[in-house]
């Protein structure tokens, strides 16, 4: 099958790490003007397969056909070379440099005696701003703009080292909806301009309504490769997962134990009047619109935010959380929202990663050795995919680090955890890890406070559910009474019909 | 909604950019101003001399220092290159044979590179921290200064000294002209050369300079080397400054130099600031020590004044950021 408009054919392309195989002979071609949907739950391997196109990675096996022509690069300067840019999520600019400075990085015009052309780096600029139609001048510092324009910097590099394909891995992650419909008439632009495209996303909705056709990635391997109007979106999530996927993880029935920590009056800059208590071996969902006091009340209770009015009563102590190495000290744990990005060493090994808190907490000299064998029984408990407990936890996926962290607190004697989206951003089956290890911890005897914007979530694995509306408590119910749309309406806020449970305050 | 009110951002960026720049040059006309009319000694022409003679080879090893410093990295070597490049000149130099010039001077730029070309290879290839790397080769450095003249000694002859120290009009040294000079140059290299550009875009974020096809490395070993290269430059007119060698004697330039940059406003951040900057803070560092003692403060407190003053340039850049 000969095509002319194929610009682009990587075929059978392997790439294994330690201990994982991160693509498996895939093989997929790209046309000309042409926007190819890149899918695929996080660890599918669609980045290590754009990290191989553009040279930041070398396959272990595979070629890469260009126009007609076997390529091989040995870093991302040289794919740029040959038109292909890759805009990274995390976008590839130096704040501290000029528009114009950043387009020419590393490439400037010289003049006769070796000195840098600003002039010409100006006028070239302006020229490739304005097709972009972005009033822009070339001697704004790159700090000074807004990510939306940052990533119409980038596509104007893109533009400039004349890119015949241009790789945009999740493009829209960060931006306001006016900006992502700037970016999506950009884009048209580019593909009647005989541009190709790649593009990643997790949004789904984006991706049929941007693409022309879809690659599936699951585990490394092509799982299919569609015409975007072919599929719908049922469909290409049971592709992207494998299975049809369980929606629904229930907990066992368990007895709980005593009230360990009861709130009454609780109050803080955004939340007043908060009255809960949460039992030794509970998990108590906390629902919310984003800005409802849900983040608050757990940062009160931790010891981050200050708490204005009302107290908290820890195993009936009164508790004043001042900071938080005294919450840890009264046992204490938080899991903040983003501590895939800030509670990882990412140079330290598996190990350390989990041992680490131990050590802040009550050792002065560090055993690792001591608390190898615990560790080793968390990673196995866990099911973290690793080669061995000394890999670097840079080498593993999103997914597996989450995992990690969490194993942190298993070592930690805590009575109370508080978790703050446990399984944003993650697939399937991490999150079902992630599930039975909180209700081992349950088991334990820990109570858990867990917040969490996925409703599914909250519903299935809840003993008890509080809704939280502007701040104040807007609905309790247990998890018999609670459904979708008495949630919903309670996060609204609707006066849910405000559900009496025998056990409930 | 893409497109910004240009003008007003123009605007912006100058004023952001230079303000504090501004400030800088003010406070220094005020201190010459304010020395002129209460200090009747300090425009007097000697003075003014010295205060020159004593800016060189400050002034000089801070323009390298500034190199190291927009990378986010340091040279604590400095002043032990500066000591070096005293005791191989004094030592070196042959009153009877006025074509031991020729000798000093390549032997002492030779050596500066050669130790900045260490110091960057190491600091680059083995990945270690700048601060400890240059710690350390400025011990080694040292103890080499102290093999070859282990006490202050040797003798520069006016062949020498006469190319640093003569007075043009009685008043300017050549040293300060030599310094003036290296000014424009290291300007000119960092705001329109690739070389001086990459120094600002590693400073800015080193992972994204690799990835848009920067040779990180080589780029930091030119660095150290111009940051060495410098202090040997600096060496020389301490050396004929002192018209002899002193295997310690550059040992407080180390602090200075670090000093003159962040008082200049050129933070450990990175990417940011430059010569003209770190030119402020060697005016306010040299007129500050040459006041102290033309009103008659004991050195001692002179140290405890350099190091009140980093204090408060350090905390004025961060209250800025904040």
């Amino acid at each position: 099958m000969k095509d002319e408009n194929i610009i682009l054919k990587m075929e059978n392309i392997h790439k294994s790490f330690p201990g994982v195989k991160a693509l498996d002979s895939v093989t997929f071609d790209l046309k000309k003007g042409e926007v190819l949907g890149l899918v695929g739950e996080n660890g599918a391997g669609k980045s290590t397969l754009m990290n191989i196109l553009t040279g930041v990675l070398k396959p272990n096996q595979g070629t890469i056909n260009l126009e007609g022509q076997n390529v091989e690069f040995h870093d991302n300067q040289q794919a740029q070379k040959h038109g292909i840019s890759y805009i990274h999520q995390e976008l590839n600019l130096i704040d501290e440099l000029t528009i114009m400075e950043n387009l020419f990085l590393g490439d400037q015009p010289l003049k006769k005696w070796g000195s840098i052309n600003f002039k010409e780096m100006r006028e070239r600029s302006k020229k490739v701003l304005k097709r972009l139609n972005l009033e822009l001048s070339p001697d704004l510092l790159v700090e000074e703009l807004s990510l939306a324009q940052k990533q119409m910097v980038e596509i104007a590099k893109a533009i400039l080292f004349e890119a015949k394909i241009i790789v945009m891995d999740e493009p829209t992650s960060s931006l306001a909806d006016e900006e992502i419909e700037v970016l999506f008439e950009m884009i048209e632009d580019l593909q009647k301009d005989g541009k190709s495209i790649i593009y990643i996303s997790h949004r789904l909705d984006e991706v049929f309504s941007l693409t022309n056709r879809l690659i599936v990635l699951r585990n490394g391997k092509k799982v299919a490769v569609k015409n975007t109007d072919e599929v719908d979106h049922d469909q290409l999530v049971n592709m992207m997962a494998g299975k049809e996927v369980a929606e629904r993880f229930f907990k066992e029935e368990t007895n709980f134990g005593d009230v360990i920590l009861e709130s009454k009056n609780l109050a803080g800059k955004k939340t007043k009047d908060i009255n809960l208590k949460l039992r030794k071996g509970e998990l108590l969902g906390i629902a919310g619109l984003m800005g409802s006091g849900r983040t608050e009340l757990l940062e009160m209770m931790f010891g981050v935010k200050k708490i204005k009015n009302g107290e908290l009563f820890l195993n009936n102590n009164k508790l004043h959380p001042r900071n938080t190495t005294q919450a840890i000290k009264n046992g204490l744990a938080y899991l903040p929202e983003d501590r895939g990005l800030k509670g990882l060493f990412l140079d330290f090994d598996l190990l350390k990663n989990i041992y680490i808190s131990k050590v802040e907490k009550n050792e002065i000299i560090t055993n690792e050795e001591k608390a190898k064998e615990p560790i080793l029984n968390i990673i196995e408990q866990l099911n973290i995919v690793t080669p061995s407990a000394r890999e670097k936890i840079k080498n593993l996926s999103g997914g597996n680090r989450q995992k990690a962290i969490l194993g942190r607190w298993m070592l930690s004697e805590m009575d109370v955890l508080l978790i703050n989206e446990p399984t944003r951003g993650i697939d399937v089956n991490a999150k079902t890890e992630i599930y039975k290890f909180l209700f081992e911890l349950n088991k334990q005897g820990v109570g858990i406070i867990m917040v969490s914007s996925e409703l599914p979530e909250i519903l299935s694995i809840s003993d008890r559910i509080i809704v939280m509306y502007e701040g104040e408590i807007n609905g309790r119910f247990t998890r018999k009474e609670a459904n979708q749309e008495r949630v919903l309406k309670a996060m609204t806020g609707k006066k849910a019909d405000l559900a009496e449970s025998g056990v409930e305050t | 909604m893409l497109q910004n009110n240009q003008e007003k951002n123009k605007l912006k960026i100058l004023l952001t950019k230079n303000k504090d720049l501004s400030y800088l040059y003010l406070i220094v006309v005020m201190i010459i101003a304010g020395a002129s009319i209460f200090i009747p000694s300090f425009s007097r022409g000697q003075n003014i001399t010295n205060l020159f003679n004593q800016m060189a080879p400050m002034g000089i090893v801070a323009l390298g220092q500034t190199f190291a410093i927009i990378t986010t990295g340091i040279d604590l070597s400095v002043g032990s290159v500066m000591s070096l490049a005293t005791v191989i000149t004094a030592t070196q130099l042959d009153p009877a044979n006025p074509m031991s010039v020729f000798i000093v001077y390549p032997l002492v730029i030779g050596v500066s590179l050669i130790i900045g070309s260490v110091n960057g290879f190491i600091i680059s290839k083995f990945n270690l921290e700048p601060l400890i790397a240059t710690l350390a080769t400025g011990s080694i450095i040292n103890g080499i200064s102290l093999l070859i003249l282990s006490h202050p000694g040797g003798f520069c002859p006016r062949m020498f000294t006469n190319a640093w120290l003569t007075e043009l009009g009685g008043i300017v040294p050549l040293s300060i002209i030599y310094f003036f000079i290296l000014i424009l140059v290291t300007y000119f290299i960092l705001n329109h050369t690739r070389f001086g550009r990459r120094v600002y875009a590693i400073g800015g974020d080193e992972e994204k300079a690799k990835i848009a096809g920067i040779n990180v490395d080589k780029v930091k070993i030119k660095v150290y080397m111009a940051s060495s290269l410098l202090a040997g430059i600096a060496g020389l007119a301490l050396a004929a400054r002192m018209r002899s060698g002193d295997p310690v004697s550059g040992s407080t330039f180390t602090l200075y130099s670090v000093a003159a940059v962040l008082i200049g406003g050129t933070t450990f951040s990175g990417g940011k600031g430059g010569v003209i900057r770190t030119f402020a803070g060697v005016l306010i560092l040299s007129l500050v020590s040459i006041i102290l003692n033309l009103i008659g403060v004991s050195p001692f407190y002179q140290n405890v004044m350099t190091g009140l003053i980093i204090v408060l340039a350090v905390i004025n850049s961060s209250l800025r950021k904040g």
